[in-house]
């Protein structure tokens, strides 16, 4: 929240933050709509002009929405990940239970390879299930690694790279063609300002 | 609680039966295809099932479960009312039409069908739409030198990612025109089919986007989407096709959210007579 208010500051935008517990907060301008980050697509694709979400949120629903521009924030991976003293390679991970909060990105990363899996959807606290016994391994996002290395964990394969995406809703990207180019075209020039 | 399924059914069927009147008068005959199919890899969508060791797919795309039969008449107007499952069990009940085979030029034909799906809107009052028209082979006459990257240009275009473009290897000409082209909107078109049809309609509603090509791979070439501001998702979409060698045109409209915005329409005109 506090990079992409910085990446739209730079532009002349300015996200009006929630005095209290707002979760839709208006200026002159816009609408400023707070939410969960698996919720701005589904917001996005129904209705709400643009948003920012995570490369993994997208690709775990398969929103359709318009995706103009990866955003130079949020970067992490999602990767596989094990406990540490019962570290296996992938091909060996037949019949495995895996937790994750993307079921669907997991289950294809897997068949993909062939290997077949069970998956457990859970909301969050994702290091838990191994070290309960709910599961063998999990799927889930590293950035630093910190918190599965003090949780006895090791990640044992990346599945993919993660970051921040701007997404604009299909039927706002024509009626208000200018405006979301423009907004595009800023963003992409300070990019490159850097 | 319970589902209301018969409200929505007369909402939908009061609808369908506009809609039907207008396919009517411009001579289209209504076909009725069968719920499931055996499987074939031309059907697109439906929801895909096996049994006694077939494969089947349930409500497919009315337009690919049409090519997936035999044609034998030189020309057919048809339309259907179907649900369509989108994958899963899921669906979306559609109003569509097909032009297949058939004398005019294809110009005269496509817009002579977007005439058609302005007339339906204009019988359900709906007056506040644009039909964006686009052309699948302007984007790949600009690619035409770069198959190896034809699959990740064409997700970037139907994405609109700029940053995907951005990242490709293209030269910096290619580069700069699909940039371009992604960012031009309005009335005026190199191609001769679209500038054919937009100079016989003179409709201010009909906008050249070529950014919409997010239709099904057996659209051939022009293909065009409807949408309203007054909803969230684009109401329709359509596009020409081949089929055994004859030209043919057909779209498809969401008549869910059709019901919805006819009756949103009718409220209004209520309010605005009290």
């Amino acid at each position: 929240m506090k990079k992409a208010g910085k990446m739209l500051s730079r532009i002349g935008v300015e996200i009006k933050e929630p005095a209290g517990r707002e979760l839709i907060v208006k200026d002159a301008d816009y609408s400023w709509i707070f939410s969960r980050v698996f919720d701005v697509p589904v917001f996005v694709e129904n209705g709400i002009d643009v948003g920012i979400t995570g490369s993994d949120v997208l690709s775990e629903l398969g929103s359709d929405v318009f995706v103009p521009l990866d955003l130079p924030f949020g970067h992490c991976r999602l990767s596989v990940i094990t406990p540490a003293e019962k570290k296996v390679s992938i091909d060996m991970m037949t019949n495995y239970r895996i937790a994750t909060k993307f079921p669907n990105l997991t289950k294809h990363y897997f068949s993909d390879m062939g290997i077949k899996v069970d998956v457990i959807k859970l909301h969050g606290s994702m290091e838990l299930a191994p070290k309960i016994g709910i599961s063998d391994a999990i799927v889930d996002i590293v950035d630093s690694g910190r918190t599965i290395r003090e949780n006895g964990l090791e990640e044992i394969r990346k599945i993919t790279d993660v970051s921040a995406r701007l997404i604009v809703n299909r039927v706002s990207q024509k009626t208000k063609f200018d405006e979301i180019n423009d907004l595009i075209d800023n963003l992409m020039n300070s990019f490159k300002e850097g | 609680m319970q589902k209301d399924n018969i409200s929505n059914s007369f909402k939908l069927g009061k609808t369908a039966r506009v809609i039907r009147e207008a396919f009517y008068e411009r001579g289209y005959s209504e076909i009725f295809l069968p719920t499931i199919d055996r499987y074939s890899g031309r059907l697109r969508e439906g929801l895909k099932t096996a049994v006694n060791n077939e494969f089947y797919v349930i409500r497919p795309d009315v337009t690919s479960h049409l090519l997936a039969n035999r044609i034998n008449d030189d020309e057919l107007k048809i339309f259907y009312v179907s649900e369509v499952l989108k994958g899963s069990v899921e669906g979306q009940w559609q109003i569509g039409a097909e032009w297949i085979g058939g004398e005019p030029g294809r110009a005269s034909r496509i817009g002579e069908m977007i005439d058609l799906i302005g007339t339906i809107l204009n019988k359900l009052a709906l007056t506040d739409f644009s039909i964006d028209i686009g052309s699948i082979k302007a984007w790949e006459n600009l690619i035409s030198g770069d198959f190896a990257q034809r699959e990740q240009i064409f997700e970037a275009i139907k994405t609109r990612s700029f940053s995907a473009i951005e990242k490709l290897s293209l030269p910096v000409q290619i580069r700069e025109k699909l940039l371009k082209n992604l960012r031009t909107r309005g009335s005026v078109s190199d191609d001769p089919t679209i500038r054919s049809v937009i100079e016989s309609r003179q409709d201010r509603n009909i906008i050249v986007d070529l950014g919409t090509i997010r239709l099904f791979d057996y659209y051939d070439d022009i293909v065009i989407e409807i949408y309203t501001k007054n909803h969230s998702r684009a109401i329709g979409g359509g596009g020409e096709y081949i089929n055994q060698g004859q030209q043919c045109f057909g779209f498809a409209l969401d008549l869910e959210a059709l019901a919805d915005l006819s009756r949103e329409s009718d409220d209004k005109g209520r309010d605005n007579n009290d």
